[in-house]
């Protein structure tokens, strides 16, 4: 005789345990994300200490700090390199190699940074893990140089501090670390380099319908590698450049005159940014910062003191 | 009872905890704006916050019309915007060479730079046009 003495499980029970696993999934996957988030902004912070690290190395062998751009905007002031802070500081990030062709290749063809080959490179140490941009060589520039198209090489999410307000018309003599042809040493960053922001971060954007030069060192050439902190991190107002731009969320871009300039600083981190500080030390910047603060850290000889 | 009125204070004190989580209110403002009695087709508006207590909010505004999120207070209102000029800089690297679009505003400075513009938004004070002239 068959004896159903096997006790199955009801679908009710089937059910509740299913809804069980389910919820317990739903708590760990937040949390999964957030450490990696977490993780991604640990690697960041120690980009930022090389970052710190170089830009002290450069100020150690050769006395002064790199330049921030090594052009004037919109000028064709010799020798036109098109070149920013990041070439001098290849050699410290232990991108030797890459300098050694950008050098030979630059004093071959008439200083132009933009031609050189390898500049689509992907620098890690000077890419935030968390920007899902990241690491962007792709251009959607339809410009040709002797009939071929124009590459752009890599766009960097880490930029240097030009000071607090919108950038100068020819990009000289602003109030922060780095601008054109700055050659500041740590001496001359009177409110103490502990005070002062060299650098910070940027989104970097893909070019969909529109050339994007946030962040482009190759050929830099409106102080895209650097930003201003006229306003606080991740602020609604967008960047404003002369040339094209792509407009993301959290991210946007408009089309400005000479005297609307300036990038801030951004970043896909929750509720702020990394910056680093002149002494190499890396903070995390709310957005919330109060916006003088903010400012007064941005300038390198504005007289002001900085509370925490 | 003594059970439900514990209940109570502890709800109390939760709903309080909330309402001070709410921090600043702010608004979603909205308007139009005009430059001598056309709608500004391309642009940027921004409010920026007269007490400096919190940064600037920025908008852009598309066919006259802008939208955006400001907390409450005295605002000055900057208003750009710029058209290309045709032009471009001379490119070092030769003919054919990117050359560089030159830009200019096409908003009078009493606008942005040294803006006359004012805004005090508020509960029920959200809606703000600005008839701009060019001279």
């Amino acid at each position: 005789m068959f004896k159903s003495e096997r006790r199955g499980f009801t679908l009710i029970e089937l059910l509740v345990v299913i809804a069980i696993i389910a919820i317990l999934i739903g708590l760990l996957l937040p949390a999964v994300q957030k450490v990696r988030e977490a993780a991604a902004r640990m690697q960041c912070s120690n980009n930022f200490k090389q970052l710190g690290l170089a830009l002290h190395g450069h100020h150690d062998t050769f006395g002064k700090l790199p330049p921030g751009q090594y052009n004037n905007f919109y000028s064709n002031d010799a020798p036109w390199i098109r070149g920013c802070w990041v070439q001098p500081i290849l050699p410290f990030i232990e991108q030797d190699n890459l300098f050694r062709i950008y050098d030979t290749a630059r004093q071959a063809n008439g200083n132009w940074a933009l031609v050189v080959p390898n500049k689509d490179t992907i620098i890690k140490t000077l890419v935030c893990p968390s920007d899902p941009n990241g690491g962007k060589t792709q251009t959607r520039d339809t410009n040709t140089v002797n009939g071929v198209a124009v590459v752009q090489g890599l766009y960097t999410n880490y930029v240097l501090c030009a000071g607090s307000t919108y950038y100068t018309t020819n990009g000289q003599n602003m109030n922060g670390t780095f601008y054109v042809k700055s050659e500041i040493t740590m001496t001359g960053v009177t409110d103490g380099t502990s005070n002062t922001v060299f650098a910070s971060e940027i989104r970097v954007s893909p070019d969909v319908s529109a050339n994007d030069l946030r962040g482009r060192y190759c050929n830099s050439w409106e102080g895209n590698n650097w930003f201003s902190t006229l306003n606080p991190p991740n602020t609604t107002v967008p960047d404003g450049q002369q040339y094209q731009g792509q407009s993301i969320v959290g991210a946007p871009i408009s089309n400005q005159g000479p005297n609307a300039l300036a990038l801030y600083a951004r970043s896909a981190h929750t509720g702020g940014v990394q910056a680093m500080m002149g002494d190499g030390s890396v903070r995390f910047i709310a957005n919330s910062i109060a916006p003088l603060t903010w400012q007064a850290m941005g300038t390198r000889n504005g007289g002001e003191t900085i509370s925490n | 009872m003594f059970r439900f009125s514990g209940l109570l204070v502890f709800s109390g004190f939760i709903l309080t905890g909330l309402l001070g989580c709410g921090g600043a209110a702010s608004y979603q403002v909205e308007g139009v704006v005009t430059l001598d009695n056309t709608a500004l087709a391309e642009g940027d508006i921004m409010f920026i916050p007269v007490d400096k207590k919190s940064g600037p909010e920025g908008g852009k505004i598309k066919e006259g019309k802008y939208s955006l999120k400001a907390p409450a207070g005295d605002m000055r209102v900057e208003v750009r915007a710029v058209r290309a000029t045709g032009k471009t800089t001379p490119s070092a690297a030769g003919p054919g060479a990117p050359g560089d679009p030159v830009y200019e505003s096409i908003i009078p400075e009493r606008y942005n730079t040294n803006s006359e513009l004012k805004a005090s938004v508020g509960s029920g004070k959200t809606k703000f046009d600005f008839a701009l002239k060019s001279k």
